[in-house]
């Protein structure tokens, strides 16, 4: 479970984010959405520290973020995606994946392979095991980067416009991996564009302008009756 | 000139080797290998204090960086020559003396380099190590280091040259490397200094000639393997 206890951040004078406060459940799939600017991903990367707050609190199964002993720890149970990979460019793709697990779990190099091939079937990439991420296409260096980050077996997923970088071809690969992470109960949040995905997969669709949240709805009621101006012309913003 | 060459290659190779000390070219070569291998570790410490977010790590680091890069290299070679027995209490040879000035002065140098290469690379790497949970120092070793390494080797080779030439400084503190062995060619002939260090700056520049082939060649073979290069 995620909790935003009034959470701002500023980027200087520029105010990201604007006393949000907000929770996610456990096993609950959120999608975050809103114009450019408006905080979404200032909000994902908060709930693993990879942005500093000024002001509030955000609890991650009970524990506080910004005031917990090991950071570290804590990010080993919050798997993260992003935009562009980041996959480690001077590892095979296995080596991708074995990495966390043998220095951070101990794992045996022999366990933490069988773990990391299981891993890559699970996301339809077994059979590029041994190749450098480089030699892969955006969608297939996602899919690698998603399984990487299930390696330590995170409690949450958190992803942060993961199809955004990719050819339209190439979409509908990683997000097939999304779909079935959510149907296994995974505690998903992911900043998307794909509308389509939202209202398949997601429980609740946070709608965000300025730094707030600014619609909290499940999906049907938000693409359908959409409750604020800003929203609306977002929604037919997207459908043009 | 090539009579010269004829009678005194062996002391431009390698000095008075084995009846003295190993000079010559080799010991400019094995000067700047010894050197350079010292100033790796330095380097490496040097350019992790540039970029760190502490300022005990910060402040040193760049005050090293800039008063060797501010002073000339001589300077540090009468430093430690005249003032490290003083410190400790024994006379330093010329040897030591040289290859502890070239450490500290290509450690600066090195450290610029390898800052570079730590902050080309894309933040998102730093960030995809940190999310996984690893410390900064793991994410440091495991994922920035070897990569920002391997993608400024040719810039630390380009170093490697200029210390290569940065050994002939020796010669000021009888430190008895390629220059020092030009200058007893000289002394003997008396009437030739022309012939001599023509030689002398041919030698050097043959070496380096070499050398800057080898970047050359190291760089073609970087830049077609594109396993390392980061996405």
């Amino acid at each position: 479970m995620i909790e935003f206890k009034n959470v701002s951040k500023w980027y200087g004078e520029y105010l990201a984010l604007d006393n949000v406060n907000a929770r996610v459940e456990k096993g609950e799939v959120l999608v975050v959405c809103g114009p450019s600017g408006s905080g979404k991903s200032t909000l994902i990367r908060t709930i693993n520290r990879l942005e500093p707050i000024q002001k509030g609190q955000i609890i991650v199964d009970g524990v506080d973020v910004y005031q917990c002993g090991s950071i570290d720890e804590m990010r080993s149970h919050i798997g993260f995606v992003f935009q562009q990979f980041n996959l480690f460019p001077h590892m095979t793709v296995l080596e991708n994946l074995m990495m966390a697990p043998v220095l951070l779990k101990r794992m045996s190099k022999h366990d933490a392979r069988e773990h990391g091939m299981a891993l890559l079937e699970r996301v339809g990439m077994g059979h590029k095991a041994d190749v450098y991420p480089t030699q892969l296409s955006g969608g297939q260096q996602q899919r690698v980067a998603i399984a990487r980050a299930l390696a330590l077996k995170p409690r949450i997923m958190l992803f942060d416009e993961p199809t955004s970088a990719l050819d339209p071809e190439m979409v509908n690969e990683v997000l097939m991996v999304m779909k079935s992470l959510a149907a296994d109960g995974m505690t998903m949040v992911c900043v998307t564009h794909e509308m389509n995905f939202a209202r398949e997969v997601a429980d609740t669709v946070w709608f965000m302008d300025a730094g707030r949240i600014v619609e909290t709805a499940p999906p049907k009621q938000f693409f359908e009756t959409p409750q604020t101006d800003r929203a609306k012309k977002f929604l037919s913003d997207l459908r043009h | 000139m090539w009579e010269i060459l004829s009678d005194n290659w062996l002391l431009l190779l390698v000095g008075q080797w084995p009846h003295g000390p190993v000079g010559g070219l080799v010991a400019t070569v094995g000067l700047a290998i010894v050197s350079l291998l010292l100033a790796f570790p330095l380097g490496i410490m040097l350019a992790l204090g540039r970029i760190s977010a502490h300022k005990i790590f910060f402040w040193p680091a760049t005050a090293v960086v800039y008063v060797v890069r501010g002073l000339p290299l001589i300077m540090f070679i009468f430093w430690v020559y005249f003032f490290l027995p003083l410190l400790i209490g024994n006379s330093v040879s010329g040897v030591v003396t040289m290859v502890a000035a070239l450490a500290l002065y290509e450690g600066a140098y090195l450290a610029e380099i390898i800052r570079s290469g730590i902050e080309a690379l894309p933040r998102g790497q730093m960030e995809a190590g940190r999310s996984l949970g690893l410390s900064h120092m793991r994410t440091m070793r495991k994922i920035i280091l070897p990569q920002a390494l391997y993608n400024t080797i040719p810039s630390m080779l380009s170093q490697f040259i200029s210390t290569v030439k940065e050994t002939s400084l020796g010669y000021v503190i009888s430190v008895h490397e390629l220059t020092f062995a030009a200058a007893q060619i000289n002394n003997m002939l008396l009437t030739k200094p022309f012939q001599v260090f023509a030689l002398l700056a041919l030698t050097y520049f043959t070496l380096n000639l070499i050398l800057t082939g080898v970047v050359k060649l190291v760089e073609k073979h970087m830049g077609s393997g594109q396993a390392v290069t980061a996405a």
